[in-house]
């Protein structure tokens, strides 16, 4: 028996049906830890039961809607979300692998990190979610406008807008592209909004048109070819392995003990991390040591020593040029604008 | 409804990234044009080593990196304001002509003071204490360098990311002296005395003097150290001395075995329950927990 959710978006009315987990109530929510913070201004929805756990952020701009969806599900299910309204939207999945289909576009998958825009008359697309995986992806909504103002840039964007002006669905590119870290650097920027609120408008409006001037060079200028096509059990074990390099950065894992401890042989893992993040293992490693860094100097208050440790470095000069080469500032500079902000407020 | 306001306000802004002192190898790009003869103000940063630049009527205004301000007239191109010295400086500075920022004072009321005075030929600095650059902010100076695109792209993108960067940079200047009251007037050498009292306490630590007595110390009166404090600094003069002891005491609870009695003493408290107390509302925690566990 599967029944209907009802759900209110500025003046969309979305349904959500789940196949097996029945009426979901769903009502105002606070965000858990995990999820960006509880901003005035944002929208929280979310439902939790024995069938898991729903939660929908939504922070609307102007002639924009940022969405952060998060996911945890109990037992696997499959939910599928109607609207009678078009979409125009890029989505970005965060964590996790979204199965998915889209009416009159088919079924595909977008791994962590895979995004693509598209165009829907109206909203019908069914995910199948598996037990006791923490999903989250981010879709940002635009209007025709912002891709027509760009679209002397990207000439070629011209079919797309067709398609919209005809209500047809279409994909601006067929193939789900990977997100490379600038992408993800400006959705992070959006969902963590650090400044105070009469900035917010502003800062967004920047960020929104940003992060599609960087979508559309990739999907238009530097494409991928093929589609990420693997086993959804090589996946599995993909990301296993990613939790294990992320949850022990300290250690170095020569790929073939990471290999067999999660039961793929090195050409296997290799491929399978270049091909879900465009990253070899190694680069995902130091990316992900630098990301904890960052988040270990924006939040706490160790000593640079220990945090260089705490990523595998064993001197921190080594830790602050390879900080400093990635992020382009040292970290001193966080240290000491976070001084700075403790000061003012 | 994107934000055009660069673009519309047809005068937009240049950028300048250049080693110093090898003026040769100064790397200038302009985005638009100026109109000749208008008058720029310009928002600048320092992005490694240090400076010391004096305009004229303005004093001493020393900056290290990842600090910035914003200042009437720019300064920039002209490498006499930087120490000889130091040659291993590098700034970047962006110039918007005033009626562009005009636009902004609805935003940051506190820009109009600046404005109004630039507009009259004054030199002036937006804050007598500069800015200090967030890493966001640093990550928009680099995507503005390493700039990836051409052409009209270039232009939008460029936009974007320069009104982006004035606006957290004036957010996180001006948003703290706008909720102030109405400054007080501090002649350069109620400036010098406070920046000595403030060098007086942090060596003076152990003995921290009661606030009349360093008044008294400084040749000040009570009144103008504590507003002229906070005016300069941004923080109270109490504020910004229990950070220090906090910071002391936290140093050396961390680095080395001392007993917590005699960190407290260093940090200038004689009572180590009030100490404990006070590093409990600073930090969360006791000292002997932070030991214990850090």
């Amino acid at each position: 028996m599967s029944k209907q959710l009802f759900l209110y978006y500025m003046n969309d009315r979305i349904k959500i049906f789940g196949e097996k987990a029945g009426e979901i109530p769903l009502s105002p929510a606070l965000p858990s830890l995990s999820d960006p913070g509880n901003i005035p201004g944002v929208k929280n929805l979310g439902a939790s039961g024995s069938f898991g756990y729903l939660l929908l952020q939504e922070m609307a701009g102007n002639g924009y809607t940022i969405r952060y969806h998060s996911y945890f599900l109990n037992q696997d299910d499959t939910l599928t979300f109607t609207c009678g309204k078009p979409a125009l939207r890029l989505c970005l999945a965060l964590k996790y692998s979204f199965y998915y289909t889209i009416k009159e576009l088919g079924d595909n998958v977008l791994h962590e990190r895979g995004f693509n825009i598209s165009y829907v008359p109206f909203l019908h697309h069914t995910l199948r979610l598996r037990a006791k995986q923490p999903y989250a992806y981010v879709e940002i909504h635009f209007s025709i406008e912002h891709i027509q103002q760009l679209a002397q840039h990207f000439p070629s964007v011209e079919k797309f807008l067709h398609a919209i002006k005809m209500q047809q669905p279409a994909l601006l590119n067929t193939i789900n592209q990977v997100a490379d870290k600038e992408i993800i650097s400006v959705a992070e920027d959006m969902l963590y909004y650090a400044y105070p609120l009469e900035m917010r408008k502003k800062y967004l409006d920047n960020k929104v048109m940003e992060i599609l001037i960087l979508a559309l060079e990739k999907i238009i200028h530097h494409p991928l070819q093929k589609p990420v096509n693997l086993p959804e059990k090589v996946v599995e074990k993909i990301y296993e392995a990613k939790e294990l390099l992320v949850g022990n950065l300290k250690k170095d894992y020569p790929p073939k003990e990471l290999g067999a401890l999660v039961g793929l042989s090195i050409y296997k893992l290799q491929k399978g991390f270049r091909a879900i993040y465009g990253l070899s293992i190694s680069d995902f490693l130091h990316e992900s040591r630098m990301q904890k860094a960052r988040l270990l100097l924006e939040e706490t208050d160790l000593p640079i020593t220990r945090i260089a440790a705490e990523t595998g470095y064993h001197h921190p000069f080594a830790f602050s040029s390879a900080f400093k080469k990635h992020f382009g500032y040292p970290p001193s500079i966080i240290q000491r604008s976070r001084r700075r902000v403790v000061q003012y407020n | 409804m994107f934000p055009r306001t660069t673009t519309k306000s047809k005068t937009t802004s240049s950028s300048f990234l250049y080693p110093i002192p090898d003026a040769e190898s100064w790397r200038m790009g302009t985005i638009g044009d100026f109109e000749a003869g208008e008058s720029l103000v310009e928002l600048y940063f320092v992005l490694d080593g240090k400076i010391n630049h004096q305009p004229e009527g303005l004093g001493e205004l020393p900056l290290s990196a990842g600090q910035y301000n914003m200042i009437y007239p720019p300064l920039l191109p002209t490498p006499a304001w930087i120490d000889q010295e130091q040659s291993n400086v590098t700034a970047f500075a962006i110039h918007f002509p005033i009626p562009y920022l005009q636009n902004l004072v609805v935003s940051f009321p506190a820009l109009s003071f600046f404005l109004d005075k630039a507009q009259q030929g004054i030199t002036c600095e937006l804050s007598r204490s500069p800015g200090t650059a967030d890493p966001k902010m640093i990550t928009l100076i680099r995507n503005i360098q390493d700039c990836p695109y051409a052409g009209g792209l270039k232009k939008t993108y460029l936009d974007l990311q320069i009104s982006t960067l004035l606006a957290i940079a004036l957010t996180r200047m001006v948003a703290r002296t706008s909720r102030n009251k109405p400054e007080i007037l501090l002649k350069p050498q109620d400036i010098e005395k406070i920046q000595a009292t403030r060098e007086y306490l942090l060596q003076n630590m152990e003995q921290p003097p009661t606030l009349i007595e360093l008044a008294h110390k400084m040749g000040l009166n009570d009144f103008k150290l504590k507003k002229g404090y906070k005016q300069l600094y941004g923080v109270t003069l109490f504020d910004d001395f229990l950070h220090a002891r906090m910071e002391k005491a936290r140093r050396l609870l961390m680095e080395t075995s001392q007993s917590i009695v005699a960190i407290a003493e260093l940090a200038g408290y004689k009572n180590v329950s009030n100490f404990s107390v006070a590093f409990k509302q600073y930090f969360g925690h006791t000292p002997g927990w932070f030991r214990k566990t850090v």
